[in-house]
């Protein structure tokens, strides 16, 4: 097999485009019986915050047409015991790791990528700017193309890992945000982020979340993302990350005849907790299957 | 790629082979599934994540349910037509594969005590067969009693099996069979002395058996039920509150995976 399946983030290469959202794979460690991680091209870590967070009260997910809600409200352990219990044993594992963070301030992210800074180990971190089930932070930075591009100046000034944005999808033209982030210093950009949505229980009249909104995944929201990966793909230089809703290999290529370099599998991992690892061997027989030598060649190949 | 690794717990995602599924009360149905790997591996008390459709994105999510029952490598399912995916369950034709994941999460603790008691209500009968017939094999020499309630006599499931395993007294709120008003006022009437108790059925029928539990010194195990995305500790979503703890990250236990059996006074019911 001559193909050739390892793309690049910035100087981080990676042995094939197939990663695993954040929020969406635990640690890694929960999948093992069913992925095997080495082959994966990076698991990207449940979003960790400076302090530890108890997370939204329950209930926090529910299912909707071909998609669900969640607002999991960034349940995590906090950035100290994230390096001190977490790190060891995702180091065993063999895979790339990619640390998602969150903040309520420019001075939390800052001091997220700071410690983080100094870990081996992590090949890449992540900013989430765009979670929508916080009651401060997250988001406010994600709509907001100057606050966006602070957040990244921010990391970037304190890293020199690669620095991943994930982007909201809840913005008018999602392309300005891109910009914005990139002129900023960003090697990379990640999208979508979860939709903002809702369901009511018809017979008690409430919300079906305890945190009334939450935010829609699966493969209900694959044309937006599709769409804003496109777009982006176009307005950027920088490599783009494509996810929502992919849980095929026929998405996986789609996403990177969109414009991404790399995708991230979600809420798919939870119907299917084998789906990453069949993938990565789907893709490289897809490559060699249509006559292609790289990974690369797919890469905005969409023909308008 | 089945060979599950060390810090988790065995679990599988096998595609099984349907034996039956049939109506066995109003709206209730029992699927038996013949799946090997995941009998061999099971305890009472754990469950197991079922894909209700194959390949199809609504219902986008796997099904929750107990393991009613374990006979050699075929599994019983217990479960209710509430809605689109168990509908969609429920018309599944014998033959068919049928991917299941599990068996998932911690089941009930089987100690040495003097009187087992299961108390179960409507559907959380459920883990229960199972759990006597464990109960029966691992510790002949213990007493069991199998105290059951439904709201009418219809509703009272499948009772020759529990009665095979152990003696059966009954409650419905319309005094349809057995004792007219809650099991919990049966457990307070019939269970003299050391017990251990293991519950499952509606939120509130479990905090009366909790509350009287505590009362008596017994002790009790609860076995819940929550919405789940993924069954095995990832998505964070089924969440129930620690008792005693504060506002930081132990606030809240996963019923997937520290569950969904916990010691009654571990958690808020």
């Amino acid at each position: 097999m001559a193909v050739d399946t390892k793309v690049s983030i910035g100087a981080w290469q990676l042995a094939n485009p197939i990663m695993t959202a954040s929020g969406t794979f635990g640690y890694g460690e929960e999948f093992q019986p069913y992925v095997d991680l080495t082959s994966l091209g990076a698991i990207v870590v449940k979003g960790i915050s400076l302090h530890p967070r108890p997370g939204n009260a329950p209930p926090r997910v529910v299912e909707t047409a071909s998609g669900m809600l969640n607002a999991i409200g960034l349940q995590n352990v906090g950035v100290e015991r994230f390096i001190t219990e977490k790190m060891a044993m995702l180091r065993g594992l063999g895979v790339p790791v990619v640390v998602n963070i969150l903040g309520d301030s420019l001075e939390d992210y800052r001091e997220l990528a700071a410690r983080l800074a100094v870990i081996d180990d992590i090949a890449a971190i992540e900013v989430n700017i765009s979670c929508p089930n916080v009651k401060k932070g997250g988001v406010a930075f994600g709509t907001d193309a100057a606050m966006a591009a602070r957040v990244t100046e921010a990391v970037c000034a304190v890293t020199r890992k690669p620095v991943i944005i994930k982007l909201s999808p809840n913005v008018t033209d999602v392309t300005e945000i891109a910009r914005a982030v990139e002129a900023a210093g960003a090697t990379a950009v990640s999208l979508i982020n979860t939709l903002i949505g809702m369901a009511i229980d018809i017979k008690t009249g409430r919300p079906k979340l305890a945190n009334i909104m939450g935010g829609l995944s699966g493969p209900a929201i694959k044309p937006v993302a599709l769409r804003m990966v496109y777009q982006v793909a176009r307005a950027v230089k920088i490599p783009v990350i494509g996810i929502g809703g992919i849980s095929c290999l026929a998405d996986v290529v789609e996403f990177m005849m969109a414009g991404a370099t790399a995708v991230q599998i979600g809420t798919a991992n939870f119907i299917n907790p084998a789906l990453s690892g069949a993938l990565v061997s789907e893709f490289a027989d897809y490559l060699e299957k249509s006559g292609r030598q790289s990974a690369t060649e797919l890469i905005g190949s969409v023909r308008v | 790629m089945t060979e599950a690794v060390s810090k988790v717990e065995l679990h599988y995602l096998e595609t099984g082979t349907i034996i039956a599924n049939k109506r066995v009360g109003p709206d209730t149905w029992c699927m038996t599934v013949e799946a090997p790997k995941i009998t061999a591996a099971a305890q009472p008390g754990q469950f197991v994540m079922v894909a209700v459709t194959q390949g199809a994105t609504d219902p986008l999510l796997r099904r929750p349910l107990s393991i009613h029952e374990i006979n050699k490598s075929r599994l019983g399912l217990l479960y209710r037509v509430v809605g689109k995916g168990t509908t969609l369950m429920a018309a599944l034709p014998e033959n068919q594969p049928i991917s299941l994941l599990g068996p998932l999460g911690k089941g009930f603790q089987i100690k040495s005590s003097p009187h087992h008691c299961l108390v179960g209500g409507g559907l959380g009968v459920a883990p229960l067969l199972y759990l006597g017939q464990e109960i029966r094999q691992q510790r002949p020499d213990e007493q069991i009693s199998i105290l059951l309630g439904a709201r009418t006599r219809s509703e009272l499931l499948l009772l020759e099996q529990y009665e095979a395993v152990a003696p059966v007294s009954l409650a419905t709120d319309d005094g349809s069979a057995g004792q007219h008003g809650f099991v919990t006022e049966l457990l307070a009437r019939k269970v003299r002395g050391k017990a251990t108790i293991y519950t499952c059925g509606p939120t509130p029928m479990m905090q009366g058996v909790a509350a009287l539990a505590r009362q008596r010194n017994w002790p009790c195990q609860v076995s819940l039920e929550a919405v789940m995305a993924c069954g095995m500790g990832a998505c964070l979503g089924c969440t129930v509150e620690r008792a005693g703890f504060a506002d930081n990250d132990q606030k809240y236990v996963h019923v997937c995976k520290d569950g969904p059996v916990f010691e009654a006074g571990e958690i808020w019911l």
